[in-house]
């Protein structure tokens, strides 16, 4: 298996664009990670591409806007997980020796898709949909248990708090407000805990990476930042999942992702992930092994994932400031993370950061674990 | 005139008070509900029908404050731990005065729970015992 380098990476503005296309988001994002690396659009062998809603070959449609045409393009959709799919499609393609050069982009306009401002009916058989189930719902039931076991309803708003913080230093996000403990709690009610500003608002964005065998990246670049570990999963049954705080495919993807980096949580020096409700990201430090089993408030209450704490969660400000274009945030958070480890984050910039963790959890499909993929990419320059 | 639906048929009766069906795989004994068509643990084929208990824990709950698609805010919802082993996710009823508690014994109640055009669509939900 050969090493693998991230040479290049993009963003498009995120935000709600009714106006614009998938193509035209995703173009900004590819035309971003071009100009990032300076490599021509000649050079690209191979490309995936992720949407969740709408889909119909996104890659071409976005590609042919930069003048890539004519090679191999692979469209995925693996809910808030096809980012994080997407670049390890294209990472096991260059990983094998199949191709040298290759982009991975996510993309999604969530304002056009068909869940914009409404619920979608459930499927017919889709009974616990009928019933009243959605992703804030079991968020509300999430938070309830958490709360059995210590957590107060400060420490979810103080984690949407952290997060606003951080996006008021990332140019790129949607909301740049800082926003009190008080403020969070006050915000309108969805499902009881989760308030408004507990959840990620809908939003659409897309993001691109470049990708090429690490000979090849020496050729562009001075500062590749290197693939350590790329690691995907599906969820088992829903009966297995018996504490509905973890995420037992979440702890797989991150057991794999530390075995193949070679690393230990404790080396990692900042993490970007999941965070579509605010509650969920304390849950996700304990996946993630960022601390000891039932300390991931205590984690949260010691300051050590804020910036300047040990190990800083969300710099960019999670999908809770950026927003959450379902596809592109996979491609997202490892874009936050290379900018880290170049040492390019400006404002938010995790200082001296070596090694870096991009987590994706998502998916709530009946009779499966909620949270029914997951991704973990560890980078390191 | 009847006009009362199932949400889904073979999942409940109205005996007793309300029933939920299960099945349980002869091989390895594991409960589903509702019931699986195959043992998804074993991959046993050979299920077995049961009555699943009227009985079980709150496992936890939330209260709805926005629309879903057939209830109006507010609402309950909650995950139930019955005695044989199966959460069941289901509505609870929702009334001024009920403060949901984790660990809370609830029991089984079959109701009509929404109207589409002139059917009453009929299922179970929670509540808790008095
Ligand atoms: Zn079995």
């Amino acid at each position: 298996m050969r090493d693998v380098a991230v040479i290049g990476i993009g963003q498009s503005a995120f935000g709600k664009f009714p106006w614009r296309t998938a193509a035209d988001l995703g173009a900004d994002a590819v035309r971003a990670a071009f100009s990032d690396c300076g490599i021509s659009p000649k050079a690209i062998e191979v490309a995936y591409c992720a949407r969740a809603f709408d889909a119909s070959c996104t890659a071409q449609d976005v590609l042919k806007e930069v003048g890539i045409r004519g090679i191999e393009m692979i469209n995925v959709e693996n809910a808030c997980a096809g980012g994080a799919t997407s670049l390890r499609g294209l990472w096991k393609e260059i990983a094998d020796g199949r191709h040298d050069v290759g982009i991975a982009v996510g993309v999604e306009s969530m304002t056009t898709s068909p869940i914009a401002g409404k619920l979608i009916p459930p499927e017919k058989s889709d009974i616990e949909g009928h019933l009243g189930l959605t992703m804030p719902a079991m968020f509300g039931m999430v938070a309830r248990r958490q709360m059995a076991q210590g957590a107060r309803i400060e420490d979810f708003a103080q984690v949407s708090v952290k997060n606003h913080h951080n996006g008021c230093l990332n140019p790129q996000a949607q909301y740049k407000k800082e926003f009190s403990v008080e403020d969070v709690l006050q915000s309108r009610m969805i499902c009881d805990p989760i308030t408004l500003l507990m959840c990620c608002p809908n939003t659409d964005g897309a993001a691109a990476v470049i990708l090429c065998s690490m000979d090849v990246a020496k050729r562009y670049t001075t500062q590749p930042i290197r693939i350590m570990a790329s690691a995907l999963c599906s969820a088992d049954y829903k009966y297995t999942q018996e504490d509905i705080c973890l995420s037992p495919v979440g702890q797989k993807v991150a057991t794999m992702a530390y075995e193949m980096a070679g690393v230990e949580p404790k080396d990692i020096d900042l993490v970007e992930m999941h965070d579509a409700f605010a509650n969920e990201e304390i849950l996700r430090y304990e996946d993630l092994m960022l601390c000891e089993p039932g300390e991931g408030i205590r984690l949260l209450r010691s300051g050590a994932t804020a910036l300047g704490g040990r190990i800083p969660v969300n710099p960019s400000g999670g999908l809770l400031a950026l927003g959450h274009p379902l596809s592109a945030s996979g491609i997202r958070t490892v874009c936050e993370i290379v900018l880290h480890l170049r040492g390019q984050a400006g404002a938010r910039q995790v200082p001296g950061a070596t090694v870096g963790l991009a987590q994706m959890l998502g998916g709530l499909v009946s009779n499966l674990e909620h949270g029914t993929v997951a991704g973990v990419h560890i980078l390191a320059r | 005139m009847d006009n009362r639906t199932p949400l889904k048929k073979g999942l409940f009766d109205e005996k007793d008070g309300g029933r939920l069906h299960g099945n349980q795989c002869a091989t390895c004994k594991r409960v589903y509900f509702p019931p699986a068509p195959f043992c998804y643990d074993c991959l046993g084929r050979e299920m077995e029908e049961i009555i699943l208990s009227r009985r079980g824990k709150l496992y936890s709950y939330t209260i709805g404050r926005m629309p879903s698609t057939h209830f109006e805010p507010p609402y309950a919802l909650g995950l139930i731990d019955l005695p044989e082993g199966v959460r069941v996710f289901a509505p609870l009823i929702m009334t001024e005065d009920e403060r949901y508690r984790i660990g809370m014994e609830m029991e089984l109640m079959i109701d009509e729970l929404w109207q589409e055009e002139d059917q009453h669509i009929v299922a179970y939900r929670f509540k808790p015992v008095s």
